[in-house]
């Protein structure tokens, strides 16, 4: 699976560059894993590569935004695509995660705030 | 080899069901139960977080929550609570499970349902195909989430379309236009035979149920029909 991370300020920029299905999810879950153990707590994930996140995906997503908001950070997803944006609409994971065009307009949310 | 279940079925005096699963391996985490009750008959349809043999034991756990819902709960929203309770306790968030509950009321004629973030599902009265299309949350994934009860009033005969996102993955992109329109075609086709051979028919346009095919995911599809 191929995910860039990189930092810039405070903001983990998390870039998934495939889909994430039954052969993907487990790397996801252990990179997933290892950003919030490390305590981040702003985290911007661009999904723009994403046609395809399986439930095993949604729920790691859904369980790292839970840890993060604990902590009072944030977790930002940008480019969804349209068949991910139905599964988020769907499952209402639209009312906890925020959602931007760009990775540049969820980190100007940041600087806004 | 790809194990498709034989039709499963179901017959009361006014429903009969008929429906299908198809799983990777010969038990998956889908899955589709008629429960009646002394003045009402529950339709759920739910879909535990992955597939196969690894999601099959969520299943059987889900099931067993679900059993112990139904002996307390007297309402769908009820029922969704604890349900989501018992799997943010059990999973803490890690695992949920999506699930489409439907109850029909025998004196009312009222069909009340609770959507818990599963794809929508479809009832055809009439000529009429209508998709019961409102957003719920997942159980098991956040705490302290609102489940709305729905409640629609049920011509009869009408017929109950209950399937999960391996049905619908196969058949379009996600689109819900493109679903609407390949089940109302189907369905049209399908006027006057028996709730067998239309779920067959219904199954035979997606390519999940060839058995010929190599999948990867669960997949369940149902019709239920409710005479007067």
């Amino acid at each position: 699976m191929a995910i860039t991370i990189t930092e810039l300020d405070d903001v983990v920029v998390v870039n998934v560059q495939n889909d994430i299905n039954n052969e993907t999810v487990d790397e996801f879950r252990e990179i997933l894993q290892q950003i919030t153990e490390e305590q981040k707590s702003k985290i911007v994930m661009d999904l723009g590569d994403v046609q395809y996140l399986c439930s095993s995906g949604l729920a790691i997503i859904g369980s790292s935004l839970t840890k993060i908001q604990a902590r009072r950070g944030w977790l930002r997803v940008v480019n969804v695509q349209r068949r991910v944006l139905r599964l988020f609409a769907m499952t209402k994971l639209t009312d906890h995660l925020q959602i931007f065009d760009t990775v540049d307009a969820a980190m100007q949310k940041s600087v806004e705030e | 080899m790809q194990p498709t279940q034989p039709i499963q079925q179901y017959r009361s005096e006014h429903i009969s069901g008929h429906w299908l699963c198809r799983s990777p391996d010969t038990q998956g985490g889908d899955v589709l139960a008629i429960i009646p009750d002394q003045h009402r008959t529950l339709f759920i349809i739910a879909d535990v977080c992955g597939n196969g043999f690894k999601a099959y034991p969520q299943r059987l756990f889900f099931e067993k929550l679900l059993q112990q819902g139904l002996e307390t709960c007297t309402d769908l929203v009820s029922l969704c609570n604890q349900l989501n309770a018992s799997l943010l306790s059990a999973y803490r968030g890690k695992s949920y499970v999506s699930a489409f509950f439907l109850s029909f009321d025998h004196d009312t004629e009222c069909l009340h349902y609770v959507n818990a973030g599963h794809p929508p599902q479809y009832v055809v009265s009439g000529n009429e195909l209508m998709a019961f299309d409102t957003p719920g949350y997942l159980l098991g994934m956040f705490e302290q989430v609102l489940f709305q009860e729905h409640v629609f009033s049920l011509r009869r005969p009408a017929t109950l379309v209950m399937y999960t996102d391996g049905f619908e993955d196969s058949l379009c992109d996600h689109n819900d236009t493109e679903l609407k329109t390949y089940l109302s075609n189907r369905i049209a086709l399908l006027q006057g035979q028996d709730d067998e051979t239309a779920l067959q028919a219904l199954a035979t346009g997606a390519p999940i149920f060839d058995p010929a095919l190599a999948i990867k995911e669960d997949a369940v599809v149902g019709l239920i029909t409710l005479r007067k």
